[in-house]
């Protein structure tokens, strides 16, 4: 599955990713682009907002990100 | 093995091609194999108007066919099309055909510019030869869209390899939060563990009595540490957390028995 996390604001958001802990910037107007892989389990990943930071927590299996430019991020930082 | 330049299906040599930059070079070599058909059949076009006019488009068209079906190939197309005029044309596709083999892309955008000077050179003006502007220009966008996909690869590569430095010790954390019922995020929020220094605030012999509590072994311990140490080291800056939460691991790890 794959999905777009993108700010829409007027301030930047933080993406934290869980479970490495690493974290990028997220621009006003930007995106960040997932693929959470299909896998047994009861969760397939996790979406937490707070302010001004949005927590991807991925699931069971593997995850990738890309951002808006399509090129990959590394999911530990 | 390298691919004959006389092989238009763009098979022989394919195993060798697809792994000398990663990416399908056969079918970029086919891209500028069938693009540089199309110069040749703009250029034919122009060559039995102009350059050769006893010759009729159904000829070039015959003689092109037995050409790429024969063992002369793309280039023996052209020549049978018009063996005086397309001498530069012929020998820049030859050059850009070389050069994409050689894995030298910046050369090739170069190889397509002089090709398409040699083109307008050898074919003059007209309708023709905006065809082969035509043709040229897509020839380009393509070369540009392979080294766009290429340079995407190895990013891809990239990333990968940092996060691979550290697959095998997530799989073990991973199952540990499997035995607990848990994923592995779900360790965060201070349950096991929090975010960036926040961590420092766990290191509390109450904290370690909720650990334990929980049902986790110090193997376990020991094996998310691990885990974060990897982290901490393979990550490029952008990771302000893995390290205090390793330093909170060897905090229970240290405090275990007191």
């Amino acid at each position: 599955m794959r999905f777009q996390v993108g700010a829409r604001g007027t301030s930047p958001v933080t993406v934290v990713l869980e479970p490495s802990g690493a974290e990028y910037m997220l621009q006003p107007g930007d995106y960040y682009e997932f693929e959470w892989e299909d896998a047994p389990g009861p969760l397939l990943g996790m979406i937490i907002h707070e302010p001004d930071v949005i927590t991807i927590g991925e699931g069971n299996g593997r995850a990738r990100m890309w951002n808006s430019r399509g090129e990959e991020m590394s999911m530990i930082g | 093995m390298r691919r004959p330049v006389s092989d238009p299906s763009g098979l022989i040599g394919c195993s060798s091609f697809t792994t000398f930059w990663g990416l399908d070079l056969c079918q970029s070599v086919s891209i500028v194999e069938n693009e540089a058909i199309g110069v040749a059949k703009a250029a034919g076009d122009t060559a039995s108007a102009v350059v050769h006019p006893v010759r009729t488009w159904q000829a070039w068209d015959s003689a092109c066919q037995a050409g790429l079906n024969g063992p002369g190939g793309l280039l023996q197309c052209i020549d049978n099309v018009n063996p005086f005029g397309a001498g530069g044309v012929r020998g820049q596709i030859q050059q850009t055909w070389n050069d994409l083999n050689n894995g030298c892309p910046s050369q090739v955008g170069q190889d397509i510019g002089t090709l398409q000077f040699e083109a307008a050179l050898s074919y003059g003006g007209g309708a023709a030869a905006a065809k082969v502007a035509e043709r040229l220009k897509l020839l380009k966008a393509r070369v540009n869209e392979m080294k766009a996909v290429r340079a995407a690869d190895k990013a891809a590569k990239a990333a990968e390899s940092v996060s691979a430095k550290v697959a095998d010790k997530f799989n073990r954390v991973r199952a540990i939060a499997k035995d607990h019922g848990l994923n592995v995020p779900e360790f965060g929020g201070g349950y096991l563990w929090a975010n960036k220094d926040a961590n420092l605030a766990l290191q509390t012999p109450e904290q370690l009595a909720e650990v334990k509590a929980r049902g986790f072994t110090k193997s376990e311990i020991n094996t998310i540490r691990d885990y974060y140490r990897a982290v901490d080291s393979a990550s490029t800056g952008t990771n302000p957390s893995a390290g205090y939460r390793a330093q909170l691991m060897q905090y229970y790890l240290d405090n275990w028995r007191k």
